[in-house]
């Protein structure tokens, strides 16, 4: 099939020509319409449901809503965990399905039972199924500005003006408001008044809610024509609510204005927004999973540059993240490790020809190499990212091997001057070396298809990197079994292709060193095993990590206040520490900090909790080297405000982070049970333990009690006399503590909530427990009651958020572990908590965390890179049909491995995945050029010559090609190595792996391999 | 030279503050603080609540007609003042001139009873008549006068009577507030004209709960304080009537007025900032400046005032200012909270 493939190239030349104009420009087509993203997509099908249920406490919300709907969903196929998280007034529940599910299916399944029990859930529950988005969704962050607008105002142009235009941008799921007071129209009433009257708040919610309304009534006809009857009552402004009649009696008519104040009022808030310490607005636009996050990004700046003209004057749409900045920095940082790659390769190339023309010829294979890969990724739908771009730059050095091979012994047939047709030689050159070529390709893939076996994060990362990277290998076999040789009929006009004087050089220095060897081998073969098992030692030595953390640019603080602190002193902590970090850090240029929960509910924040969105000043502006350092400065200021507790992430670290896990650290303990004192009393016994475990550090016990309530109990003797209910009781405390949306007013496209209520009024919300116990509660019958009176008050202790997994509650201990190896770790500390902790009936332990993947993908690998050796070694023995030769390659894969280590300790780089990947491209790199030597001794075997003589002249003959395949995948990668920007951390232990594996395998092979191979071939002739 | 009151003020708080945690004010690093001076105060003004005009039961006026009302015409303002004497009302119907006709009647019957007994007095002293039969004409004639006297007592109020005869204009019994009778009060055979309630007798009532009734002091409308006179001496309910002073003149306040009213109550509490209060080892806390160091005090929010919450304590608090900002910071570190 090879041969008819080259016979068709060569005949049809002109159509080949045409062929490889066609690719080209479907291949820059195919580049210019790859989705382009800073991370493949690593988030499974995934559905969450957000529901929020309004002054409700975590236990009350599980009860009522996590827990039947769980039991509903837990019954949808495919499905892979379900976890949820219940807290004050919102509970969140998130679905994993199984790799491949389709997504519109999992959110159809799930809609359908949220529906059928919804009616059964507590009135006043809100909310559904999240937007389908991942966790890399937010992508785009704004606040808005303006010193002249109030704080409502701005929320207002946001929700009303801006939102609704950005949501019809493609791409984009949905649009979070934060921050500022979501207006309302408020009414709150005069207890006193409604005493007077004799008026219960139901009555008032009664009448307000029955009429504003506008009826149906239907077609009317009057004579030859139809008329549409309605019943007309809703409200258009304000004065309407307030000359609502809501009694009417011999003694006159009550108006709603007769019975309290009406004005705007706010919404309970239960989040702020601060930008440099001042409150704001914000709006985060969250893209639709799967979308061209470039493309998203694009249209709402373009919408964005439409609304901003049409907004009052002095509004600024403040820009503080922009995903695209990470994606050009990302793309960026590889585009340029691609591009000196690519320059650095053909600069070898034509050192090692020492002709420009084959070195040029050889070039070419590397532009149509990538553009073929980029169609074929657009075919498959991968996305120009990190990792897929990552797997070219890996690639560049390796696809130029097998049109080096093809043009070497073109122009090697070439100038042997035989009498026969220029393209007939060509023919047969390219057919000499088709079947090494594909077996030298076939390698390589074999090594990296295995990859695509690797499930979970690793998986999804390191997927794209194996595909580009076979899809890279393809082309470059297609183009040099095609085009090359079509070319070369072109251009080689039968050049000199001899060893420039260097190589010569070379292979002289060479040829005297291996002859020396070969004398005297016992010196270098124990210098070699001492290197191995000093690597061995190295490797114990380095530190492990799962997967390097990609710098994105910016920085999030979180910070932790007093867990029942007020909004509005968490916002005032956050002022005092934005400022000082202004003040005192000047590489921040600002700061957005969010405190609390969002609109949507997505990320479900106690007012405790803060997340400090830092953009900083370019870096050539900075005082610090690194990031690092600057993050030092960082952390020094936040020492100075004690009593907040404060971490450091980044935005898509920190989404990541909660997506996998649910809980950051190396190891998370998960206590399953019932009861929340025992889980509390229990995780304070583990986190103990773990903390006496050698190599814990971090440790961490999840508060899951620590909220205090204020529990309001109904008198029951009273209340049956004054016929008040617990829910009417709610009803009526709400309404003065939170508010009651009854209605609301519609004016166009604005909907302002209609809310009975004190919020702002700070002289009738109550503020105190006495207060509370003093308020007066308008009763069912029109008669007024103190709260005290009907109802008695005590504090409690319960629980501020609920952890269930798979329908079980869990509370977590997580740590992080140094010094020692994880899998060790974790065996001592299952050890010692069984031994010191008896756990009751019904409860059960499971370890996890970053751990969890760490095994999974050690696991992973313990399977891929077997299949790899034997893989290669079935490769090798359809090769060379001996398994002594076989294993005389391989014998080359511990030395390689050595270099890789070496790489690794020098440059104090850890153990990850992409440091594994790297050990296993390794393999098939340092067994391609075992082959190249071994396959040419083998050819010169066949001459029957001395086998020293052989062995010597056989290495010095394949000098240049393993040199060449050397030190292009080498320099290939060296830009990649060298990389600072961000994007580059996660191929950098790949790219160090493989270049120090290659620096020592090569010596190895171009050494230690013909002396084996002297030794074996010399004991086989005795 | 020693500060005594202050001494003496440590001294006294001292095992409180030994029970209470302590951080030095070097320890707080950056955070911003802020102090407020403690305010000690006599009373505090608690949410609205409604109130009534009224006089107390029994103390005014009341105007009964001893015939049945067809026709009522008042002749001035509800709640007008009107001096004694003032006509007041006209009462129009058959019923008046039934009720004049009865007048004349029982005079009639009254003259002839008086005579019967004054010709009979000297024949029973004579024993002339027996006892019965004298028993018989005292008891006719102190029935015709008592039955006289009713009906006569109501015609000194007629002012005036129309020549027909059915109508008559009543005068007010006695000076006050007029407040007119309601539908039900004037449909009896006896019925209920109107009340007449002396200025003295006047006051602003309101329903307070019965647990803070001790404590209620006076009560506030935009254009007077009014102190509290006298509980009601039997609840009803959950609550009690409080009775104000005598609504004064310039007070604004008309009778059978139902208004919204602001009520003080006493106390000896403190005014503190509502941003220094916090709640630790499950009690109300404020941390007090003292020197370098802050001291948490418990204390008890009796209620709020503006932005401040009303506070009392075990212990005097005057001489100290309490920590207003950065106090949920400071809980955090009293919780252990602090670092990354």
């Amino acid at each position: 099939m090879l041969h008819q493939l080259l016979r068709f190239s060569l005949t049809q030349r002109v159509f080949v020509v045409v062929m490889l104009g066609v690719l080209f420009a479907l291949g820059i087509r195919a580049w210019f319409g790859l989705p382009i993203d800073a991370f493949p997509d690593i988030s499974p099908t995934q559905v969450k449901v957000i529901l929020k249920v309004p002054g409700m406490t975590a236990e009350e919300i599980e009860s009522q809503v996590t827990r039947p709907l769980e039991a509903e969903l837990l019954g949808i196929p495919k499905q892979a965990i379900l976890r949820s998280s219940t807290k004050y007034a919102i509970t969140s529940i998130t679905l994993d399905f199984q790799e491949g599910t389709d997504i519109y299916w999992a959110r159809q399944q799930v809609n359908k039972r949220l529906s059928g029990i919804r009616g059964d859930f507590p009135a006043g529950t809100a909310g559904g199924v999240a937007p389908m988005s991942t966790p890399l969704s937010e992508m785009f962050m704004f606040s808005l500005e303006n010193p002249s607008l109030s704080l409502t105002e701005r929320r207002h142009l946001l929700d009303w003006e801006i939102r609704p235009l950005l949501r019809t941008v493609p791409g984009v799921a949905e649009v979070n408001s934060l921050g500022g007071y979501v207006q309302t129209l408020q009414f709150s009433p005069d207890n006193s008044l409604m005493a007077v009257a004799g008026i219960g708040m139901e009555q008032v919610q009664q009448a307000i809610q029955s009429s504003n309304i506008n009826g149906s009534v239907g077609r009317m006809n009057v004579g030859t024509e139809s008329l549409i009857i309605r019943t007309q009552g809703r409200f258009a402004t304000q004065q309407d609510l307030a000359g609502l009649i809501v009694k009417a009696d011999d003694n006159g008519i009550v108006r709603l204005s007769d019975l309290g104040d009406i004005s705007t009022g706010h919404l309970a808030r239960y989040g702020a927004v601060t930008k440099d310490g001042q409150e704001t607005a914000q709006a985060l636009i969250i893209a639709l999973k799967n979308s061209n996050t470039a493309d998203v990004v694009k249209g709402v700046k373009e919408k964005l540059a439409q609304i901003a003209p049409t907004l009052p004057e002095g509004t600024d749409l403040n820009v503080f993240y922009d995903r695209k900045t990470l994606i050009d920095t990302a793309v960026g940082t590889i585009t340029n490790a691609l591009v000196e790659a690519v320059i650095l390769v053909i600069i070898i190339l034509a050192l090692f020809l020492g002709n420009l023309r084959a070195a040029f010829l050889v070039s070419l294979s590397i532009p149509f190499a990538a553009l073929l890969t980029f169609l074929m990724m657009s075919y498959t739908n991968l996305s120009a990212n990190l990792m897929s771009l990552g797997g070219v730059v890996i690639a560049i050095g390796m696809i130029v091997d097998s049109s080096v091979v093809v043009v070497e012994n073109i122009v090697s047939q070439l100038n042997r001057k035989l009498p026969l047709p220029r393209l007939h030689l060509i023919y047969r050159a390219s057919k000499a070396v088709a079947t090494p070529v594909l077996a030298g390709t076939a390698i390589v893939i074999i090594v990296f298809v295995p990859l695509l076996t690797l499930t979970g994060l690793e998986g999804k990362l390191f997927s794209p990197v194996a595909l580009t990277i076979v899809f890279a290998m393809l082309s470059a076999l297609l183009i040099s079994l095609t085009i090359v040789p079509v070319i070369a009929s072109f251009l080689i006009k039968g050049e000199n292709l001899a060893p420039p004087k260097f190589i010569r050089s070379l292979q002289r220095i060479y040829q005297a060193s291996l002859i020396k060897l070969l004398a005297r081998p016992g010196p270098f073969v124990g210098g070699a095993i001492v290197a191995v098992i000093i690597s061995l030692f190295l490797f114990t030595q380095l530190g492990k990590t799962f997967m390097p953390v990609l710098d994105e640019g910016d920085i999030i603080v979180q910070l932790e206040k007093s867990p029942t602190i007020s909004l509005a002193d968490s916002v005032e902590l956050d002022r005092q520490v934005s400022e000082a970090l202004l003040k005192q850090v000047p590489e921040i240029k600002q700061i957005v900090a969010r405190t609390g929960a969002d609109e949507l509910g997505l990320d479900p924040m106690g007012l405790n909790e803060t997340d400090m969105f830092m953009e900083l000043q370019p870096t050539e502006q900075w005082r610090f080297d690194t990031k690092d350092e600057l993050a030092g400065a960082i952390r020094e200021v936040l020492q100075t405000f004690p009593g907040i507790n404060f971490g450091f992430t980044q935005p898509i670290q920190m989404r990541v982070s909660e997506m996998l896990t649910g809980s950051t650290g190396d190891v998370s303990i998960k206590v399953f049970g019932d009861d929340i004192a025992a889980l509390a009393t229990l995780t304070d016994s583990i986190a103990g333990i773990t903390g006496n475990t050698s190599g814990a550090v971090d440790v961490n016990a999840s508060i899951i009690e620590g909220a205090e309530f204020l529990n309001v109990h109904l008198k029951p003797e009273l209340a049956t006399e004054y016929g008040l209910s617990v829910d009417a009781l709610a009803q009526g405390l709400r309404a003065q503590v939170e508010g009651v949306q009854v209605s609301e007013l519609i004016q166009g496209k604005v909907k302002t909530p209609i809310i009975i209520g004190y919020q702002g009024n700070t002289a009738q919300q109550p503020a105190s427990t006495n207060e509370l116990e003093n308020a007066m509660l308008t009763l069912p019958d029109g008669r007024v009651a103190r709260v005290g009176d009907v109802a008695s008050l005590s504090y409690a202790q319960g629980p501020s958020i609920i952890s269930r997994e798979n329908g079980n509650r869990f509370a977590v201990v997580t740590t992080n572990v140094t010094g020692r190896d994880i899998v060790g770790f974790v065996e001592e500390l299952r050890e010692n908590i069984h031994q010191q902790i008896s756990l009751p009936t019904g409860y059960t332990i499971e370890y996890g965390g970053e751990f969890e993947n760490q095994i999974r993908a050690s696991n992973s690998l313990m399977m891929v890179i077997p299949a790899v050796i034997l893989l290669i070694v079935i490769i090798l023995f359809s090769t060379f049909q001996s398994l002594p030769h076989s294993m005389l390659i391989l014998l080359n894969v511990p030395f390689a491995l050595m270099g890789g280590i070496v790489g690794l300790f020098i440059s104090g780089q850890y153990l990850s995945v992409p440091a594994s990947v790297g050990f296993i491209a390794l393999l098939g790199i340092a067994v391609l050029n075992g082959v190249v030597m071994l396959s040419h001794f083998q050819q010169l075997r066949a001459r029957s010559r001395d086998l020293k003589e052989l062995v010597c002249d056989g290495a010095a003959d394949r000098l240049r090609p393993i040199l060449m395949t050397a030190t292009t995948a080498m320099f290939g990668l060296f830009p990649l190595a060298l990389a600072t920007g961000p994007g580059a951390e996660i191929q950098k232990p790949l790219a160090i792996v493989v270049i120090g594996g290659l620096l020592t395998s090569t010596i190895t092979t171009l050494y230690l391999l013909p002396m084996l191979y002297y030794k074996l071939e010399n004991k086989h002739g005795k | 030279m020693i500060n005594l009151p202050r001494f003496l003020i440590i001294l006294c708080s001292l095992p409180l503050a030994l029970q209470a945690a302590t951080l030095k004010v070097a320890d707080l690093g950056e955070l911003d603080l802020r102090y407020s001076q403690v305010q000690a105060i006599a009373n505090y003004t608690g949410p609205s609540m409604a109130a009534h005009v009224e006089s107390e039961e029994g103390q005014a006026y009341q105007l009964f007609s001893p015939f049945m009302v067809q026709q009522l015409a008042y002749q001035v303002e509800n709640g007008a003042w009107v001096e004694q004497g003032q006509t007041v009302l006209r009462m129009t119907g058959s019923e008046v001139h039934h009720f004049i006709e009865r007048i004349e009647a029982a005079q009639s019957i009254l003259s002839l009873a008086k005579h019967r007994y004054d010709n009979n007095q000297s024949l029973y002293r004579q024993q002339a008549i027996s006892e019965s039969t004298w028993q018989d004409i005292v008891s006719q004639y102190q029935q015709a006068r008592l039955a006289f006297g009713h009906l006569g007592h109501f015609q000194e109020l007629i002012a005036a009577v129309s020549e027909s005869g059915d109508s008559i204009v009543l005068k007010a019994p006695s000076a006050g507030f007029i407040r007119y009778s309601t539908e039900n009060e004037r449909s009896g055979s006896e019925p209920l004209l109107a009340r007449f309630i002396d200025r003295q007798a006047l006051r602003v009532s309101v329903n307070i709960p019965v647990v803070n009734a001790s404590t209620l002091s006076h009560l506030s409308t935009p254009e007077c304080n009014l102190q509290i006179e006298h509980l009601g001496q039997s609840a009803n309910g959950l609550f009690v009537k409080a009775w104000s002073e005598a609504v004064p003149q310039g007070c604004k306040l008309l009778p059978g007025q139902q208004l919204s009213i602001k009520p003080g109550y006493t106390t000896q509490a403190y005014l503190v900032p509502r941003q220094s209060v916090f709640r630790f080892e499950q009690r109300q806390q404020v941390m007090l400046h003292d020197g370098q160091q802050l001291i948490s005090q418990p204390v008890q929010i009796v209620a709020s005032q503006g932005k401040h919450y009303v506070i009392t304590s075990d212990t005097s608090l005057s001489q100290y200012e309490v920590l207003a900002s950065s106090v949920g910071a400071v809980k955090g570190l009293l919780l252990g909270m602090g670092g990354e």
